[in-house]
């Protein structure tokens, strides 16, 4: 797993801070869209009645994950410290398949893409893919 | 046999009826150079990739990225039959180019985001599930004559 360079970690958060205002928005986007491209991540929200893009569930958590993501920019030098909590999450309460961090981050990267089409180049794509990468692994440490 | 809705026909032929071949061909293969560099591992023969600037401004690499997204047409020609329509381009792939079937599913992924970039909101989740099964369609036939 490549670690993040000097220059990924700066792009991220540049990137991140030019994206962030529209962080709730987006987090709807990509939540939505993931339960309508990818509909086995459905499973995971058995609980929850409304499941389009303007059920206040989805919207609410949207927000939470890009939160998520945020706390992971602001703690991006020591991830796995910064994100035990929420790994813990994952692990033990949510029992998250690992192989949906994959997914989700897909979705960021295309809503990322549609939000902010001239900001997020070649370059700043291969930052943030990199990143989320790093974010997936973090989340996936105390599974076992 | 794959199952394509009226739906998710009508969103891929709109897609490609309404795609500029010559500006989104370079911009997904640029995008995957710069994204997976190890895919740079099959054009050694195009000169400077040293950098996303010289890759970006290399001329071989715009026409072949406008040459693979012609090649799509005739997956869009023949969506029910995807499989056979491929046949050849796979065993090409495989035998002559040696290509690792993996990179197919990344450069998809790439061609997904500058579609995704161009049609901003107009790329609404039922459009990127068509789209994404499209694409997934066409890396699965392509990597079909493997062996």
């Amino acid at each position: 797993m490549t670690s993040l360079s000097a220059k990924d970690k700066d792009t991220v958060k540049t990137f991140w801070s030019t994206v962030s205002g529209k962080a709730e928005d987006m987090g709807a986007d990509v939540l939505s869209r993931m339960l309508v491209v990818y509909p086995q991540t459905k499973t995971y929200f058995s609980h929850w009645k409304d499941l389009s893009p303007s059920s206040a569930q989805v919207k609410k958590h949207g927000k939470t994950i890009m939160a998520g993501v945020g706390e992971a920019v602001a703690k991006m030098d020591d991830l796995t410290a910064g994100l035990l909590n929420l790994s813990q999450l994952h692990a033990f309460t949510l029992k998250v398949d690992p192989a949906n961090f994959k997914i989700i981050s897909h979705n960021l990267l295309v809503v990322f893409a549609i939000t902010f089409p001239k900001e997020f180049t070649a370059e700043v794509h291969v930052s943030m893919d990199k990143f989320l990468a790093r974010v997936a692994y973090a989340l996936s440490e105390k599974y076992r | 046999m794959v199952e394509w809705t009226e739906q998710e026909r009508s969103i891929i032929t709109g897609i490609f009826a309404n795609l500029s071949y010559e500006e989104i061909g370079p911009k997904a293969l640029v995008r995957c150079l710069i994204v997976y560099p190890w895919t740079q591992r099959y054009f050694s023969s195009f000169g400077n990739l040293y950098n996303a600037e010289a890759i970006r401004g290399n001329p071989n690499v715009a026409a072949h990225g406008i040459k693979v997204l012609h090649g799509l047409d005739r997956a869009v020609k023949n969506m029910d039959n995807i499989k056979a329509t491929y046949a050849e381009l796979s065993v090409l792939h495989s035998e002559k180019l040696h290509v690792d079937p993996d990179n197919f599913r990344l450069l998809a992924d790439c061609l997904t985001i500058e579609i995704a970039a161009k049609l901003g909101t107009a790329f609404t989740a039922d459009t990127q599930a068509a789209f994404q099964k499209f694409l997934a369609v066409v890396v699965s036939a392509l990597g079909r004559q493997y062996h």
